[in-house]
């Protein structure tokens, strides 16, 4: 067996261990938040809301990658997914740091931090894709270079 | 409308195991749409929305 086919393996490996640890790490947010809201009480608000229904989307996105295999239509899904969450997350953390005066509400988020979470989710899939498009652009190289000799 | 977009996630789960693809596709992408939706309008409506006009930008 060649190299070449090593690190291939190894790479498609680390690709599916990645997705799998991200999704794991989704899947513990969400399992907190439903938990603070049945168990203790917590209502979420409307933005809490979006960022879980974002979050599905994202795991969405990655259930499609283990079912029907690698594509770069299923990373787009999660992808805007993502972009979404990012936007809300900034949103809440924002009203966080500035409560409105009116109604002074300083949120769990700012408080447990679930806001940087949320945050790192997005950010741990820009990531995994500029791994995926410096991975694409050695492979394109690597083929324009055999096209070319 | 957060209703219909859990709802919409919800088809889109089922569709992805049991339906076409393409319907999938579609209830993800509505999903998507009704979230936009519902955040612009949480952000711009001025009784129920979390603008921020003490932020003097």
């Amino acid at each position: 067996m060649n190299i070449a086919t090593d690190s291939r393996r190894l790479l498609a490996l680390l690709n599916g261990l990645s997705l799998l640890a991200m999704m794991l790490a989704i899947a513990a947010i969400l399992t907190t938040a439903m938990t603070l809201q049945y168990a203790y009480g917590e209502l979420p608000c409307p933005l809490c809301l979006l960022q879980r229904a974002a979050m599905f989307g994202v795991c969405f996105g990655i259930i499609l990658h283990f079912r029907n295999g690698y594509s770069v239509r299923n990373t787009g899904v999660s992808l805007l997914f993502a972009l979404f969450l990012l936007i809300v997350s900034v949103r809440q953390t924002l009203l966080d740091i500035y409560p409105r005066p009116s109604h002074s509400y300083i949120g769990s988020a700012a408080i447990a931090g679930f806001g940087l979470e949320q945050l790192a989710v997005p950010r741990l899939y820009n990531l995994k894709l500029l791994a995926d498009i410096a991975r694409w652009r050695r492979w394109a190289s690597s083929t324009w270079m055999t096209t070319q000799a | 409308m957060m209703v219909a977009v859990f709802a919409s996630m919800f088809v889109a789960l089922v569709m992805g195991r049991y339906g076409p693809a393409w319907l999938a596709a579609l209830s993800l992408l509505a999903c998507l749409g009704l979230s936009v939706g519902l955040f612009l309008f949480e952000i711009y409506s001025p009784d129920y929305g979390f603008r921020m006009p003490w932020i003097q930008t």
